[in-house]
């Protein structure tokens, strides 16, 4: 599965956080590292599987350790309008 | 929604410049956030009006003009009316690279962004409405929000005190407890600034907070200038016990942002801004305050 950033969200990295802004209703959110690069990787044309296998060898864990996070963690994204379906 | 569809009955037909027939000859001069914004085209009844409402604020000269906004004319029959029951006023924004379209109850303006700093705002009548209503209130806001972050401040969505000479400032959306905060200090005999809106400004080596005259639910009562040291911005959260909490660099700045109204939903100024509030919050204590709804939080900020 494969998503991609709503058109009307921003985001940038700050320090090693990441600001995300919903510039069509000006609220904005601040993800810690791990959540930046999940929406990074996934904005970037990476698969959830892809995600998973990248973000596995970047923290040097088994992609199974993290699957199930990342997919939540994406789902989150979904929930709170930042991504959608789709590839980028 | 195509722009100006909700309050406009021509949308097609929005000023493509800033042209037409003025109100009036009449000017004036109003002095916010430390710099001197032109009204003119006015009628003599608009700038009769804008004098009592602005007050002190208002001069008849002026050095230096930061912007200028002129009022021009517009039909009765230009406008829409109320969207729908229960509608919470809003403005309907077209943001372009260099200059903003805006729509509202009863106006639409234009507002040329730097290098020029001019605006237009096309009204229907040339009576004190347009102050009495808030739609001149509203554009102000707006100008004000878009020329602090082009000189290095921020509009910030907050209720400021001072205390012992320093500015404080507790931001938050709606609701966040501004102005219960804003009464509390007013009870205890210190200087409320605005329980809604606080410029930011950088000057001489230091944030410094400019009293504006764009209140909330608390009103105001007396509209005169003030500029006070920043002593620090506190992010409201109501909670049961008070409580003062550190906010990391993102949080602190995505927290900033949401506060900044106006000109964080442009998709121009993200980094610009982001800028600014990065700027500020590498300068300035910017915590989370937990607030329980009585004036004990005090003893967090100042013990």
């Amino acid at each position: 599965m494969s998503y991609r950033k709503v058109s009307s969200v921003r985001y940038r990295r700050l320090l090693d956080e990441g600001i995300v802004i919903q510039q069509a209703a000006g609220e904005v959110l601040a993800l810690n590292a791990t959540g930046l690069r999940v929406l990074e990787l996934l904005d970037t044309g990476h698969s959830l599987e892809a995600t998973v296998a990248q973000l596995a060898a970047e923290y040097d864990v088994l992609p199974a350790t993290v699957a199930a996070d990342v997919r939540a963690y994406a789902a989150e994204l979904q929930a709170a309008g930042i991504l959608e379906p789709g590839t980028p | 929604m195509t722009f100006g569809t909700q309050f406009l009955t021509y949308p097609e037909l929005f000023p493509a410049r800033l042209a037409g027939e003025s109100w009036g000859s009449q000017s004036l001069y109003l002095r916010l956030a430390g710099a001197d914004y032109a009204l003119t085209g006015l009628s003599e009844i608009q700038q009769a009006a804008i004098s009592v409402r602005f007050g002190a604020l208002c001069r008849a000269t002026a050095t230096d003009v930061a912007a200028e906004l002129h009022l021009y004319q517009a039909e009765a029959e230009d406008f829409l009316g109320i969207p729908y029951p229960g509608w919470a006023y809003s403005l309907d924004c077209d943001y372009q690279p260099q200059h903003l379209r805006l729509a509202g109850l009863g106006l639409m303006a234009r507002l040329e962004l730097a290098p020029t700093w001019r605006g237009g705002l096309w009204v229907p009548t040339a009576d004190a409405q347009m102050v009495a209503d808030g739609t001149l209130e509203n554009i102000l806001r707006v100008l004000v929000a878009y020329r602090l972050l082009a000189q290095g401040g921020l509009l910030l969505h907050s209720a400021g005190t001072v205390r012992d000479g320093a500015a404080y400032i507790f931001f938050g959306h709606s609701g966040a407890g501004k102005s219960t905060i804003s009464r509390l200090n007013l009870s205890a005999g210190l200087t409320v600034l605005s329980d809604d809106m606080n410029a930011l400004v950088w000057r001489a080596g230091q944030w410094w907070v400019e009293k504006l005259p764009f209140a909330g639910d608390l009103g105001q009562n007396a509209v005169d200038a003030g500029c006070y040291p920043l002593h620090g911005l506190y992010r409201l959260v109501k909670a049961p016990h008070h409580a003062l909490h550190p906010l990391l660099p993102a949080r602190a700045t995505a927290s900033l942002l949401a506060c900044a109204p106006y000109v964080n939903q442009n998709p121009h100024l993200l980094d610009s801004l982001l800028i600014e509030a990065n700027r500020i919050v590498t300068g300035v204590t910017v915590a989370q305050l937990e607030f329980a709804l009585d004036s004990g939080f005090w003893r967090c900020l100042v013990e």
